[in-house]
């Protein structure tokens, strides 16, 4: 198992290593001087030469990648060009809301999603199915901030059961948290949900068509334990992988949900930075948005063991 | 009353299914003509009237009118033109750049591992996230959007030519032409690039619905196409600030965007669906 994780930890560092080249890269393929696109139209040219000296921009490329890789071995993001505050720091302080709101996406769409596909795939073919199929072609077609705005319309203009926007930290209580992120939450979940569902649909079906299912089947077992017992434990691999997949979708409507919904989050963070210019902060979202992607493909990687037993035994020898 | 038997179920999954591409061929002809024939008739009504802005649906404007008065409903149809154009034009960037990247992958040993790392590189990135980057990065052109939209989207393309083609090369008509020494060049493009259009072009479905949503994003946040040239997107974020008393100025075009978006990932899992019934309900 050590050996699985530190060979799958290994074949990280080079997608790591593009993803550095490619962050780092971002500054430099705007046309133009980047210094002088971040100081802004009315900016001095004393003002441009302090961003480009304090960027290292005056200095050749690789040595600005050095620099850049050597601030990163001790967890430095850089600074803002806007507060001056650290990139790090302002990640930090911005980080519940994107995590809450990640967090209950994932957990409403696995209870929603799984159960959906899976009553889909036993009703192939009747109007249940049709429902859930529509339903999750429609959501990943329509974009997350329409379905915010109407939901924001309905539920919390026209019935005034939710706030409109805004998010309600956990230090003024679990349940205010939990209801100024209803709303964004139910908005991405139609996004991720319909994702895991089809998934979920496809791989049961697939299964459901398999040799040891028709033995429990002939065995007499009723077909709520042959789904139960035989059938989903063998959907966990590709369902697992689908959520890992999705997960990046996830932070990208993370990015505009926060926005339609105004949540202080980093994806908010990140879309303020950019229309200011601010790249250094773009560029350290960037990295770790990056980095809790591949850690996630890791995890779902790892996962495959409690699901297969034959990837247990393989990790094992 | 019992359930339909699984034949009885198969055979109304079909005809639900033929309703369905139907209706999505229907919506698809009707944005195409909205593409093609809306801007030459109605203008993109570009014209401030701020003594009709923010008019809801009515006579005058069947969609209402924005905070600068402009019409909505003529800004939709005209948008139109501009989000298709956007869409194919991402889906040819991304077959060309990511089908070449692939097919060498797949073909050429030596490439394959850089080749690939790098795309990786790039999927580990989340999509919307770097397209909105790049865009702000190269500006708010109509090519310079679709570049920063393609970009996210070349390793998915890449990734799935170079599994085509690392089955097509252990076919015997690619062993044969190697035999009679067709160079490498010639098999690519002559015995193994034709067996893989038909995967391409079903991902360039699904590609094409993307990058018409990506766009819309894109406009939405505010680092998309300007708005001089009406595109669903830019419609749309022109209403944020009035969502509360004019939610039309999103909705309309939203409806239209949605709808065009469906329609395409209809036709698309329905041609996937014809090439390789086993691929049903996979994607990319």
């Amino acid at each position: 198992m050590a050996r699985y994780l530190f060979s799958r930890l290994l074949a990280t560092l080079p997608v790591m290593l593009t993803v550095l080249v490619v962050v780092f890269m971002l500054l430099h393929i705007g046309p133009g001087d980047p210094a002088a696109a971040m100081a802004g139209d009315n900016a001095s040219p004393e003002q441009i030469a302090q961003i480009r000296q304090r960027l290292h921009l005056d200095q050749p490329l690789v040595v600005q990648f050095l620099i850049y890789l050597r601030q990163l071995a001790q967890f430095d993001l850089g600074v803002s060009v806007y507060s001056g505050r650290p990139v790090a720091m302002m990640i930090l302080q911005r980080a519940e809301p994107t995590l809450m709101l990640a967090l209950t996406t994932t957990l409403l769409s696995v209870l929603v999603a799984i159960p959906a596909g899976v009553f889909a795939a036993r009703r192939l073919g009747l109007a249940t199915d049709y429902v859930v199929m529509a339903l999750s072609v429609a959501g990943f077609s329509i974009p997350v901030f329409v379905i915010g705005y109407a939901l924001m319309q309905v539920f919390a203009i026209e019935l005034g059961w939710l706030p409109v926007q805004g998010y309600r930290p956990l230090a003024s209580g679990v349940w205010n948290t939990l209801r100024s992120l209803t709303l964004p939450t139910v908005a991405l979940t139609l996004l991720f949900a319909a994702l895991v569902a089809r998934i979920t649909r496809a791989t049961l079906l697939n299964v459901l068509s398999e040799d040891y299912i028709r033995t429990a089947r002939a065995k007499g077992l009723p077909e709520g334990r042959v789904i139960a017992t035989h059938a989903l434990k063998n959907i966990g691999v590709p369902v697992v992988t689908v959520v890992g997949t999705s997960f990046a979708a996830l932070l990208g409507g993370v990015v505009v949900t926060e926005s339609v919904f105004n949540l202080p989050g980093i994806g908010r963070l990140t879309v303020d930075a950019i229309l200011s210019r601010d790249y250094p902060v773009v560029q350290g979202v960037m990295l770790v948005f990056a980095f809790a992607l591949v850690v996630v493909n890791v995890l779902v990687d790892l996962s495959y063991a409690v699901f297969d037993p034959r990837i247990r035994q393989g990790m094992r020898a | 009353m019992s359930a339909p038997s699984l034949p009885a179920r198969v055979g109304l999954s079909l005809k639900a299914s033929q309703v369905a591409i139907g209706l999505s061929v229907a919506v698809v002809a009707v944005v195409a003509a909205c593409a093609l024939l809306a801007p030459a008739v109605l203008g993109y009504s570009n014209d401030l009237n701020m003594g009709a802005a923010l008019q809801p649906p009515g006579a005058a404007h069947w969609f209402g009118t924005d905070n600068l008065g402009r019409d909505i409903f003529t800004r939709t149809l005209s948008g139109a033109r501009t989000s298709l154009v956007v869409g194919l034009g991402v889906s040819i960037l991304t077959l060309v750049a990511g089908g070449l990247i692939g097919l060498v992958a797949g073909y050429v040993r030596v490439a394959d591992t850089l080749l690939m790392r790098i795309m990786d590189g790039l999927m580990a990135i989340p999509g919307v996230l770097l397209a909105i980057a790049l865009a702000s990065l190269l500006g708010g052109g109509l090519l310079t959007v679709m570049i920063a939209i393609s970009v996210p989207e070349i390793p998915r393309t890449a990734r799935l030519m170079r599994s085509v083609v690392l089955s097509l090369r252990e076919m015997p008509y690619v062993d044969a032409a190697i035999s009679i020494g067709s160079s490498t060049p010639r098999v690519l493009l002559r015995h193994i690039l034709p067996n893989a259009t038909e995967a391409l072009v079903v991902q360039a479905t699904f590609v094409c619905a993307s990058a018409i949503l990506a766009e819309a994003i894109l406009s939405f946040i505010g680092v998309g196409i300007s708005p001089d040239l009406p595109s669903w997107g830019n419609v749309m974020a022109g209403g944020r600030q009035f969502f509360r008393v004019a939610p039309w100025v999103i909705a309309f075009p939203g409806l239209f965007l949605s709808l065009l978006v469906i329609a395409i990932n209809v036709l698309g899992d329905a041609l996937r669906e014809r090439i390789d019934p086993r691929l049903s309900g996979r994607r990319a």
